[in-house]
């Protein structure tokens, strides 16, 4: 059994061995040319690819010949987002790819017998920064070429320095018990999308953390449009840090499945993958180069796949670890409820098409007379009986939002009074939402048909906690937008970078309580 | 056993009542005599002779509305499934019976008025061209039709669903002008194949096979508009999975 630790071992050492031999695989897979299915670049086309994009980080010569069409119909551009095979076809991505690294490593003579993927818990204290060997152009020995860094990765200020500001991203996907939801409420996975194929929300976990992350560490270049590698889902899996990072959503899934136990989707057309409704199966490239297609029944378990993580206990450095959710639900390993039917309801709603500015931005959500107090109340006192692990809830949906700027963070505050400072209300902060995968999504040619995206957060927190008792009298409820400006990352004066208005419309704002 | 997804389950909802009226409309049209006129148009154009029709050298054709309006429902119906889904997810509880009526009348409304049109031109092309001549001609128009970008960029319009306006009234016309927006997508989309079927003449089985395109070829994921046909790979590798796997035991979520 393969194990994959931690990228930050103690010691303070930034090369680890297995570090060290991930570099050397990069370097020689990066060697190989463009159609070959093993080389590095094919594997992030796996994930998303645009020739525009790609030759702008300089990543594909003007003109330079592209693999066969049936290797691009074939393996190209699965990348599952906004749907509940989000983190199967990422776990099944993830193996084949540690496959392919391990082989490389072996040509190498390297430790291929033990070696697996790191992964980096910007959860766990003092981790947040990037793991210093990606943050480093020279390997170990001061040699020049270290192919960890990559010069397209801005973070979160633009300018180069890559960290996870403090908040931005939360463990509160975990809370979520239920795999897969409905469109207002996605659940933990995402939802079954069925044959539609209209911009899907993204599940709570591809929510927050990991969307956030990929814009924290791709970020916007200061000065410029241009968006960092792993910033948009068309590039994302050149940057080698990406895949430590989805190592991390694949332990967090299976965290947060160890507290569910049975939680996973039993739905047919689940375990079937796309290919049980019709759509592409998920491929990807063995080692020598040969297809090995799967589903999200063959990877329910790490185990069944021959590697399990060093540690699973939920990180105390985190900002928001999860409750006792297990304990509620009947005690470790507890049975889901998930027999109790829940309905969600749409209780408030804005005006729509509204820009996003780089000052904030104050929608105001009317809300439906009566039925959001019906929902602040059940809040506040739960009807006898029900179980304390099925509350109220409360969820914040951004709708169709479309744009260009990916490597946006909008913060979501509900409740600020109008001219009130969000930094000098930290408690009406709802959550943040990143827009990776928001231009894609908007590209009328693309998957979505330019559709946008909707993001989903949960605001049960600030509903409970806040005092929103004269936005309830006059049925209306602000919500306000706040663009991350560089300065704040920066911590710096802002400057003109910072008046810039992202290049971004929310289609509506709208609020859904769900209970039983 | 198994166990639906909830967005299964919400799915199936909104659907089932929708197959019912469809299927209540394809029992209407299989019951109901065939209508065809002389000239071997499809269903619900009549021909009269009045006096001055016979004089100009053939009889005058007039439209059966509301044998046209069934034939909409039952070809139409399945359409209606995801806007339907959109819009009552969407809009207060208090207002979704209303939501989905103006869904359905700003849907429907845009497709009877066309089906009118398409009924009589394909009466026209049948007097002058003769049954198969109209049936020919009418194919060629929806297979180049099929190949274009144009067509491409229709159909990826009709998979998006906007934001709409929530309060009462103003949200009734919202909806109202959403869906007869989409349906402009999907007239755009689907009415050379409408027209193939109205050429034809023979009624349900030309309906039938009209709306399995119509259906399978929204099942289609968007793409990039480039020259070239869209063949509905989708349904049928579907249904090919489902024959090939045996069905696990399912209960509702």
């Amino acid at each position: 059994m393969f194990i994959r630790r931690n990228v930050h071992q103690p010691g303070d050492e930034a090369w680890t061995s297995d570090l060290l031999w991930y570099a050397r695989a990069v370097q020689a897979m990066a060697q190989r040319p463009l159609d070959d299915r093993t080389s590095w670049r094919f594997w992030a086309a796996i994930h998303g690819f645009d020739a525009d994009r790609w030759t702008q980080l300089g990543y594909l010569d003007p003109g330079e010949p592209l693999p066969s069409p049936q290797d691009r119909a074939t393996f190209w551009r699965q990348c599952q987002h906004g749907s509940w095979y989000f983190l199967p076809w990422h776990r099944g991505y993830l193996f084949a790819f540690e496959n392919t690294v391990r082989a490389a490593i072996d040509s190498l003579g390297g430790p291929a017998e033990t070696w697996a993927l790191p992964y980096w818990d910007y959860f766990a204290r003092d981790q947040a920064d990037l793991p210093a060997a990606f943050a480093d152009q020279a390997w170990p020995d001061g040699r020049a070429g270290n192919p960890l860094f990559v010069a397209a990765r801005y973070g979160p200020g633009g300018d180069g320095d890559v960290y996870i500001p403090m908040g931005s991203v939360t463990l509160r996907a975990l809370r979520d018990r239920v795999f897969t939801g409905v469109p207002a409420s996605p659940g933990f996975g995402g939802i079954d999308t069925g044959f539609s194929h209209s911009g899907s929300p993204h599940g709570r976990l591809e929510g927050d953390p990991h969307d956030l992350i990929h814009v924290e560490v791709g970020g916007r270049q200061l000065g410029t449009r241009i968006v960092g590698a792993m910033g948009d889902p068309r590039t994302a899996g050149l940057d080698p840090i990406f895949w430590l990072h989805h190592a991390n959503i694949d332990r967090l899934w299976v965290e947060w499945l160890a507290s569910y136990q049975g939680a996973d989707p039993t739905d047919p057309d689940w375990l079937g993958g796309p290919a049980a409704t019709g759509g592409q199966a998920f491929t990807m490239p063995n080692p020598d180069g040969s297809p090995w297609s799967f589903t999200p029944a063959d990877v329910l378990t790490t185990q069944a796949l021959g590697y399990e993580y060093d540690d699973l206990t939920p990180n105390a450095g985190a900002p928001d670890p999860p409750p006792a959710l297990a304990a509620a639900a009947g005690g470790p390993g507890g049975a889901m409820p998930a027999d109790q039917p829940r309905s969600t309801e749409m209780v408030g709603a804005s005006d729509t098409d509204l820009p996003l500015r780089a000052a904030p931005t104050r929608a105001l959500v009317g809300l439906d007379p009566g039925t959001f107090q019906r929902a602040t109340r059940a809040m506040a006192a739960p009807a006898p009986g029900a179980p304390a692990a099925e509350p109220e809830r409360v969820l914040l949906n951004l709708e169709n939002v479309r744009g260009t700027d990916d490597a946006t963070v909008v913060a979501v505050y509900v409740g600020l009074p109008d001219g009130a400072d969000p930094a000098a209300h930290p408690e009406l902060l709802a959550g943040n939402v990143g827009l990776f995968g928001v231009s894609q999504a908007s590209d009328p040619g693309g998957d979505h048909a330019g559709e946008g995206i909707t993001y989903v957060i949960d605001i049960s927190d600030v509903v409970r906690g806040a005092d929103l008792e004269a936005a309830v009298e006059a049925d209306q409820l602000p919500v306000t937008l706040v663009p991350r400006r560089p300065s704040d990352a920066r911590n710096v004066a802002p400057g003109p970078d910072d008046d810039v208005d992202p290049d971004v419309t929310i289609g509506r704002v709208t609020i859904f309580r769900e209970g039983t | 056993m198994s166990r639906r997804s909830a967005a299964g389950v919400e799915r199936r909802r909104v659907r089932r009542p929708v197959l019912v009226v469809v299927g209540a409309a394809w029992l209407v049209l299989v019951l109901a005599p065939l209508t065809t006129g002389p000239s071997g148009a499809g269903q619900g154009v009549h021909h009269h002779h009045h006096a001055g029709a016979s004089g100009a050298g053939g009889p005058a054709p007039t439209v059966d509305l509301r044998l046209l309006a069934v034939m909409v429902v039952a070809m139409m119906g399945p359409l209606l499934v995801e806007p339907l889904r959109h819009v009552t997810r969407r809009t207060f509880p208090r207002l979704r019976a209303r939501r989905a009526a103006a869904v359905v009348v700003g849907y429907l409304g845009p497709w009877l008025v066309a089906s009118v049109g398409l009924a009589l031109v394909a009466d026209g092309a049948a007097t002058a061209l003769g049954r198969a001549g109209a049936v020919a001609a009418a194919l060629v128009l929806a297979v180049v039709w099929h190949g274009t970008p144009a067509h491409q960029a229709c159909l990826n319009r009709t998979h998006r669903h906007g934001a709409l306006a929530a309060r009462a009234h103003r949200g009734d016309g919202a909806a109202v002008a959403a869906a007869a927006g989409h349906a402009g997508w999907c007239i755009a989309t689907c009415g050379p194949v409408m027209l193939v079927a109205m050429a034809a003449g023979h009624g349900v089985l030309a309906m039938a096979g009209a709306t399995l395109w119509m259906v399978a070829e929204r099942a289609e994921p968007a793409r990039r508009p480039a020259w070239g046909p869209v063949l509905p790979r989708r349904l049928l590798r579907a249904a090919a999975h489902r024959l090939a796997t045996p069905a696990p035991a399912v209960r509702p979520g």
